[in-house]
């Protein structure tokens, strides 16, 4: 009996911790909600579309997370491009830490566009993006947060919720120099 | 701070808080990918614990080669107290005790109590001995509280790491000074683990520089005799003392110095004399790195290592000179090129008591160098989806002159969910001393025996073939497979003839032996809560070497006998609430069919921890509680067999 509770533990499931990428993929959903595209332009469109630029880490889960959502929430299609030309048509563009080397490039043609970019490579924002996700390290565990660039955000004539800065690690109102 | 160090700093914070408990402020979500996140708020998203893989783990997830990666949690939560028990946790490692303190250990077959083709590293240090090939595990000991992982690495890693990483390497890594602050006093004691006791200062010495210096000691009783035999009269103690400074000033520059001494008594017995082996020794490591250009980094390592064995019948010291440094840098956008040089000096001597069988060892004194160029290509075919390692190294030394080590991996990672993996390298392993040059005469159990030079005995080649995959099922399983086809060639043989002057049998070597070996390795892990961790690990091998027609070595085919066809793992580790940790580890390992068989056995550890609070931790450890004692590995003469343990542990920490 001992060596059964041992050997088999628990059956009772609880909260799993899950992957980095499955978190990024639930803030990318949650980013759509609390972000405002401009009202000209192609995001009249009835569908937003959510670009991965590269590399893509998520493996089926960003589709996943929007298969998932609530009812009333506006239609998102899910696509994976290649250059900064292609991520021009999407609304919210991922670029990968993997893709460091060739983001400050992308980054730098896609100012000005109405896209928002979120990057998970810590000199994300002094290039120009949007908005980082940080893994932070706790003793409780690793969680992720997400830093905002306003000036880039200004740029791209998007408007960020009030809920939605008050929750960041850290708001910037111009570009970073060095972090 | 470079990320690299954030996230380890961050891991040890990870291990010594624990459990990881999420569910005060996450909203619950369920296992799967389905429902209940749906409007999540910032705040929920931002409470939920990501799975404690570690970015080492990950670059392991994504990376083109067979292996495992032994966490300090791991090791803290097997129970075991030596380096070559915890190796047991990793698929594929072959792991026979033979006596309290003696270890045949190997990866993928050839073991041994000279196990030739594995070599094990601790921060960049071989512990590889070019006296008889192989590694002296009973020296090679480390506190393993101060571990914060070890890679076991399935296949040949000599591009990287030299001849003789042939068929796998074990990359121990200790944590830095830095994570190592405070005070640490642990103590314990029972049956056959008679006693143990590891202190630990750490302090800082300056901004940005840390310090930790520590003593361990241990007392291991006897192996149960088996019936008939001799007694095995083998308990063991051991002290060892040691230090690690760290000075990491900018992610730009960081030094890291370790240094340890450590004393070793054995009794035993030689040819049925009693009697104690000493062993003893130290080390003194210095690496400094550097920012070269950009995402350049320039890294400067030199060690020194000695032993020191008197074994009653010789007496014997290697100490070995090491400087190595290796430069890495981005070539273009696609290219990570890595390229260095490494210098070895040994001095091995050898002094035999004639009393006790050996009759002399010829030259007793002997220098060697060895010098290496290396250089590896990563090369982003498809950035992050396909990726190339090209590496070359050539390696020059006294015995066969030049061997290259060439290899080749590709991986093809679509997701993070998945990785693909195939490899060819060449790998060498280069003749010990006492196979090439040594000239020793001895008598055994009366027999007059002498071993010649054999300076044109060559070198061992393996040409390695492998493959691979890792997958993460879903959030809460990750499963690994790795197969492997080995071809040796000029494997060496000891050739054994009666002499004209009679009664006396010549031995010299010839590389008259070639075969192969084929196997897998499979691991699962199902973290299906945060709180019940099941981990599963099976490996299997066949080998088939043989040796020339002109050849008379009867123990090199045996070598196929010497290994497990099939070993199975499964551990449990079971977090109780926030303070106490239930963890069980089963493990079956297949007969060794050898002329003096070893039966299989089927081993439990269990361990049952407390934490107490204020820094106090309280754990109760079983080990091989199904049997009152089996035999793991039969080295010559020697008869044990590994017993039933229990002990105590208390840990206190500030």
């Amino acid at each position: 009996m001992g060596l059964w509770v041992f050997l088999v533990g628990p059956v009772v499931a609880a909260v799993a911790p899950l992957p980095e990428f499955e978190i990024k993929a639930r803030y990318l959903e949650a980013f759509v909600r609390y972000v405002e595209w401009p009202a000209a332009g192609r995001s009249e469109a009835p569908t937003l579309v959510v670009g991965v630029l590269g590399h893509d880490p998520f493996g089926g889960a960003l589709e996943a997370v929007f298969a998932n959502r609530g009812a009333n929430a506006r239609p998102v299609a899910v696509r994976r491009v290649a250059s900064s030309a292609e991520a021009r048509a999407c609304d919210l563009v991922f670029i990968s830490r993997e893709e460091a080397r060739r983001q400050t490039v992308w980054l730098a043609e896609l100012t000005g566009a109405p896209v928002l970019t979120v990057c998970d490579h810590e000199s994300s924002l002094k290039e120009g993006a949007a908005i980082l996700l940080v893994r932070e390290d706790t003793v409780e565990g690793g969680r992720l947060r997400f830093d905002v660039n306003l000036a880039a955000v200004d740029r791209a004539g998007l408007k960020v919720g009030s809920d939605m800065l008050k929750s960041a690690r850290r708001v910037f109102r111009d570009d970073r120099k060095g972090d | 701070m470079n990320p690299s160090l954030r996230v380890r700093l961050g891991l040890a914070l990870m291990s010594a808080g624990g459990v990881v408990l999420a569910e005060e402020t996450a909203p619950a979500p369920a296992p799967a990918n389905t429902g209940d996140y749906r409007d999540a708020t910032f705040e929920e998203l931002g409470g939920l614990t990501i799975s404690s893989v570690s970015k080492a783990a990950e670059d392991f997830f994504r990376s083109a080669a067979a292996g495992s990666v032994i966490t300090a949690e791991d090791i803290r939560r097997s129970g075991a107290l030596t380096l070559p028990d915890v190796l047991r946790l990793a698929p594929g490692v072959e792991v026979g005790q033979y006596n309290s303190r003696g270890y045949a250990l190997t990866v993928r077959g050839f073991n041994g109590t000279a196990a030739t083709k594995l070599l094990p590293l601790v921060d960049g240090r071989s512990l590889y001995s070019a006296r008889a090939g192989g590694t002296i595990w009973e020296a090679r000991d480390l506190p393993l509280e101060d571990v914060e992982q070890i890679e076991v690495v399935g296949g040949p890693g000599g591009t990287t790491w030299g001849t003789n990483a042939m068929n796998g390497v074990v990359n121990i890594i200790t944590k830095s000074a830095r994570q190592t602050q405070g005070t640490q006093v642990t103590a314990g004691g029972g049956v056959y683990e008679q006693a143990f006791a590891y202190v630990r200062q750490g302090v800082e010495t300056g901004p940005n520089a840390w310090l930790r210096v520590y003593a361990k000691a241990l007392a291991r009783g006897e192996t149960e005799t088996v019936a008939g035999a001799a007694d095995v009269n083998d308990a063991w103690h051991q002290f060892r003392s040691g230090f690690r400074f760290d000075h990491e000033p900018s992610s730009a520059a960081s030094t890291v110095v370790t240094g340890d001494v450590f004393f070793s008594d054995a009794d035993q017995l030689i040819l049925g004399s009693p009697g104690v082996g000493k062993t003893s020794g130290g080390h003194l490591l210095g690496r400094r790195e550097l920012e070269a250009g950009g995402e350049g980094r320039l890294s400067l390592q030199f060690y020194y290592d000695r032993i020191d064995r008197d074994s009653l019948s010789t007496v014997s010291s290697a100490d070995v000179f090491d400087a190595e440094a290796r430069h890495e840098f981005d070539l273009g956008e696609r290219q990570r090129l890595s390229w260095g040089a490494n210098a070895r000096a040994s001095r091995l001597e050898d002094k035999v008591r004639t009393a006790a069988g050996f009759i002399r060892v010829v030259p007793d004194v002997r220098y060697l160098k060895l010098g290496a160029i290396f250089v590896q290509d990563t090369i982003h075919l498809s950035p992050g989806v396909w990726t190339a390692t090209l590496g070359l190294r050539a390696e020059y030394n006294d015995f066969t002159d030049l061997e290259s080590l060439p290899s080749l991996r590709v991986a093809w990672t679509p997701s993070d969910r998945l990785t693909v993996w195939g490899a060819y390298s060449r790998a060498v392993r280069i003749p010990s001393r006492f196979e090439h040059d040594q000239s020793s005469e001895q008598l055994f159990f009366g027999q007059p025996t002498r071993t010649i030079p054999s300076e044109e005995v060559e070198s061992e080649t393996l040409d390695a073939f492998e493959a691979g995959a890792r997958r993460r099922v879903s959030n809460w399983l990750t499963a690994g497979a790795s197969v492997y086809f080995n071809q040796y060639h000029h494997l060496i043989t000891g050739e054994s003839r009666v002499d004209a002057t009679p009664g006396l049998i010549v031995t010299e070597f010839e590389n008259l032996g070639a075969g192969r070996a084929w196997g897998g390795e499979l691991s699962a892990t199902a973290e299906a809560t945060d709180w019940w961790r099941l981990i599963f690990t099976w490996s299997a091998i066949r080998i088939d070497i043989d040796s020339d027609a002109r050849s008379n070595d009867a123990s090199l085919p045996a070598v196929a006998d010497k290994s497990p066809a099939h070993q199975l793992g499964l551990r449990s580790l079971w977090n109780i609430g926030k303070t106490w940790e239930a963890d069980a580890w089963l493990r079956w390992v297949d007969e060794l069919p050898d002329s003096r068989p070893v039966a299989a056995y089927t081993s439990l550890d269990l361990r049952l921890g407390k934490q107490l609070g204020r820094g106090w931790e309280v754990s109760v450890v079983a080990r091989n509680l199904l049997e009152p004692s089996h035999p793991e590995f039969i080295f010559s003469g020697v008869r044990s067999e590994v017993p039933r343990g229990f002990y105590l542990r208390v840990d206190w920490r500030r």
